[in-house]
């Protein structure tokens, strides 16, 4: 099946419209997830929420399945800012194999939130999900998604935010993948002087296929839209990235910028990029930037005279390249434990 | 600061017509009896019609492509793809009728074959009218002939190269192509000959209603070179022309060589062609484009970087106007170690033009330590145009670099204050600032055809401040 589709068409032998996955893929049946920890949340949980609608769809049957056959409807109206960040973990184990789930926070007028959603376990995992994030005028979300499983998963991963004037939404994505991993990120920044940063880190090992469709609509004045990427291919991982920043006409005095850098550790890792700006306004400063290609020898090189093993001296770098995405993170020891864990995941043979 | 607007031009200088003479006009259409009647026409061997007739085959299976710009007005039903004018292929101007002499005057053609060139070969509609090459390159063993001259001169030649470097699987409108194409030019450097003079074939379409659709193959031997330099343009008319050339470019062990394109079709014009190069060990390709002119235009040359050590730059700009959707860009292919591209494209758009800017850089596996650089910037010129970016790339190995940067947006109204303070009108201050925008593609073009290229963009630039 086909999924993912990039918001703008090209040369289809490219092979990056869409991202080709196997029937097999998807799981009919749908079995009840449990193990969900919600923390910091609960005044602003809602637990009579219904299923909510979704625009951007990400094909096959996965759509369908979310919004029918769902196991999980998380809603959160968020109605006054607090120092705890709300923290939503997902453990997946025997018993919890499957999760299929939509969640949504509603960040009221003037209300600053911090969000924390972790997907994690070491068990072959399946998860289909939606992520909404509301941003109303005014108000500012920073949100970190983690997904870490230690087995060969499919993770089917979108969201779909609105900032509205004046607000701010930044989203931290942490992906650790491992088998298929296919996300959406969609944002559309409705209100004048709003502004919507997306930070994305990968790494993936093994066969994993990592497909990312990032794209930012900006409709409003002076506002400002930034995705920026930074993965690492293992073995015979292989990345699609398709990005797009995307100048709505009357969006005047608005910025983009989009920055990729993918890092290739193995010979038989494979990468795709294909980073998009489209623009109909005329007075906007849009730029994007991607590059593609191993760890610099030079690097390596100063770092190993300093008593470093080559594999070390490739650690170092990496992370330091992930440090700069997730720099300014809000929790800074959290920050420290991912910077800790893409050290474990980088445990590889050149 | 007053908006500075920038009025539309009616009227250039490419934009006069001769009347609709011809010796013959195809029927319009396309079908198996047009196609044998082309071949028949330029008595052709029996080869060339059997790769016409598999190419219609060809054209009949594939789909229009799913992206890019709507092609749906193209009916080949309304184009007739054969155009004969009346007279045949003559060595000398004196002997061109004087109607389609005046038109190649009026471009300027054999002015510049006087003062700068090595060579000169005229296409008018679907024939070459005129060609000529300067006698001690002959003495060298260069060939520079119209192609139709080539298959019947050097036919084991052609038929080595022919279709080679561009299959005509490659796309429906390559397929197209092949079905009916006539005219273009053949060249041949042979080994170690530099020419210190550029080679230019210009074509020009004054048949309504019609297409073009011309095949240059050139072959530089190993450490020969050459500068090779296309024009295009064609009088504006109500209905579509369709533009479906190829060109087949073979740079073997050690060689190089520029190709340089001005294209200023009609703006009735849609332009699909295609351009491919394949590069050999050590050899170096070069491509410098200004793209003016068309209605619709998708034009991506292609370099493959197949010998070891071989190396291409691209140097392009498009300028789309009122009513324009240039989809142009480039594509390379990395297929041996040591192998290098540089790109640097700019666009402008105005008057609800659309320029896109498309590219591919591809880089397999057996590419080790190969480098890629590009950088793609549009430059919007008010509120109603687009301009987007796609750039794609493929890397199947780890030991490589690529960086691609682009930018997108208006001109800075910071250069222009500045600009105005030292004198300059507000209209002039950002004619300067195009200019500027356009200079890194305007110095590598010979000087008269920089000139020539400011003075285009000068005309699309013409109006007023609002």
């Amino acid at each position: 099946m086909r999924l993912n589709n990039s918001p703008i068409l090209t040369t289809r032998n490219y092979g990056i419209n869409d991202a080709k996955v196997d029937d097999s893929v998807f799981c009919q049946e749908i079995t009840p997830f449990e193990n969900i920890i919600i923390e910091n949340a609960d005044s602003f949980f809602n637990k009579n929420a219904k299923k909510i609608s979704f625009s951007k769809k990400i094909g096959g049957d996965f759509d369908l399945q979310l919004s029918q056959n769902n196991n999980a409807v998380l809603n959160f109206e968020i109605d006054k800012s607090q120092e705890n960040p709300i923290c939503i973990s997902f453990k997946f184990d025997e018993n919890n194999k499957m999760l299929v789930e939509q969640i949504v926070f509603n960040i009221k007028e003037n209300v600053d939130a911090k969000l924390i959603v972790s997907l994690s376990g070491e068990v072959d995992a399946y998860h289909n999900g939606i992520v909404k994030i509301n941003c109303e005028k005014n108000s500012k979300a920073e949100m970190l998604f983690i997904t870490d499983f230690e087995k060969e998963s499919v993770n089917v991963l979108r969201f779909e935010n609105s900032v509205d004037e004046a607000s701010k939404l930044k989203v931290s994505l942490v992906d650790f993948a491992n088998g298929h991993s296919i996300i959406n990120y969609y944002s559309k920044l409705n209100g004048d002087e709003s502004k919507s940063i997306l930070n994305c880190v990968y790494v993936a090992g093994g066969k994993t296929f990592v497909d990312l469709n990032f794209e930012q609509d900006v409709f409003g004045k002076k506002s400002e839209a930034s995705i920026q990427t930074v993965g690492a291919l293992l073995a015979e991982a292989r990345k699609h990235f398709k990005g797009t920043i995307n100048f709505e006409k009357g969006c005047k005095k608005s910025s983009g910028s989009e920055d990729e850098l993918c890092l290739l550790l193995s010979k038989n890792a494979k990468s795709k990029a294909l980073p998009m700006l489209l623009c109909t306004e005329e007075d906007v400063d849009g730029k994007h930037a991607s590059s593609v290609g191993k760890v610099s020898e030079k690097e390596l090189f100063y770092i190993m005279s300093r008593g470093f093993s080559r594999q070390d001296a490739i650690k170092l770098v990496v992370k330091a390249k992930f440090n700069i995405v997730l720099e300014n993170l809000f929790d800074v020891k959290l920050k420290q434990k991912l910077i800790d864990l893409v050290d474990r995941k980088l445990n590889y043979e050149e | 600061m007053p908006k500075t607007k920038v009025k539309e031009i009616n009227q250039n200088i490419y934009d006069f017509k001769n009347q609709d003479n011809f010796d013959f006009k195809m029927k319009k259409g396309l079908s198996e009896e047009i196609v044998r009647e082309i071949s028949k026409k330029k008595v052709e061997p029996e080869w060339v019609l059997d790769i016409r007739l598999k190419a219609l085959e060809v054209y009949h299976k594939l789909d229009l492509p799913i992206w890019g710009p709507d092609l749906s007005e193209l009916n080949m039903d309304e184009i007739s793809t054969y155009v004969k004018p009346k007279t045949d292929k003559k060595e000398s101007w004196e002997d061109v009728p004087e109607e389609i002499k005046d038109t190649f005057d009026k471009l300027g053609i054999p002015k510049a074959e006087h003062e700068y060139l090595a060579g000169v070969g005229a296409q008018y509609d679907s024939e070459v009218v005129y060609h000529s090459i300067k006698n001690s390159l002959l003495k060298q063993g260069v060939i520079y002939t119209d192609f139709d001259s080539a298959i019947r001169d050097y036919p084991e030649l052609v038929k080595e190269y022919f279709t080679k470097c561009v299959p005509l699987f490659d796309h429906k409108f390559i397929a197209l192509h092949y079905a009916v194409f006539s005219g273009g030019s053949f060249v041949y450097v042979p080994k170690g000959v530099k020419l210190e003079m550029p080679l230019q074939s210009y074509f020009r379409l004054n048949s309504p209603e019609s297409g073009q659709f011309e095949h240059t193959l050139i072959i530089v031997d190993e450490g020969a070179s050459l500068h090779f330099i296309e024009g295009c343009s064609a009088p504006k008319y109500n209905k579509v022309n369709l533009h479906a050339g190829c060109v087949e470019l073979f740079v073997k062990e050690g060689a190089s060589l520029r190709y340089s394109t001005i294209e200023n079709w009609s703006k009735n014009m849609l332009n699909l062609n295609t351009k491919k190069a394949i590069v050999e060990k050590d050899a170096k390709m070069e491509w410098v484009s200004g793209s003016f002119g068309s209605k619709i235009s998708m034009l991506y040359p292609m370099s493959i970087l197949k010998g070891e050590n071989s190396k291409t730059e691209f140097t392009g700009i498009s300028f789309a106007g009122k009513g324009q959707n240039l989809d142009n860009g480039f594509k390379v292919v990395h297929l041996a170690p040591n192998t290098s591209s540089v790109v640097s494209s700019r666009s402008l758009s105005k008057s609800g033009g659309v320029a896109t800017y498309r590219s591919l850089v591809s880089i397999l596996p057996e590419a080790t330590n190969s480098r890629c650089s590009i950088t793609c910037d549009g430059l919007m010129l008010d509120d109603i145009s687009r301009s987007d970016t796609i750039p794609f790339s493929n890397v199947e190995v780890d030991d490589v670099e690529i960086s691609h940067e682009a930018k997108v947006g208006k001109i800075s109204e910071k250069a222009i204050f500045y600009l105005m303070s030292r004198g300059l009108s507000e209209e002039d201050a950002k004619a300067m600032i195009v200019r500027g925008f356009a200079n890194p593609i305007s110095k590598e073009l010979p000087l008269e055809y920089a000139v020539e290229m400011n003075r285009l963009i000068n005309l699309e630039l013409e109006g007023s401040i609002g």
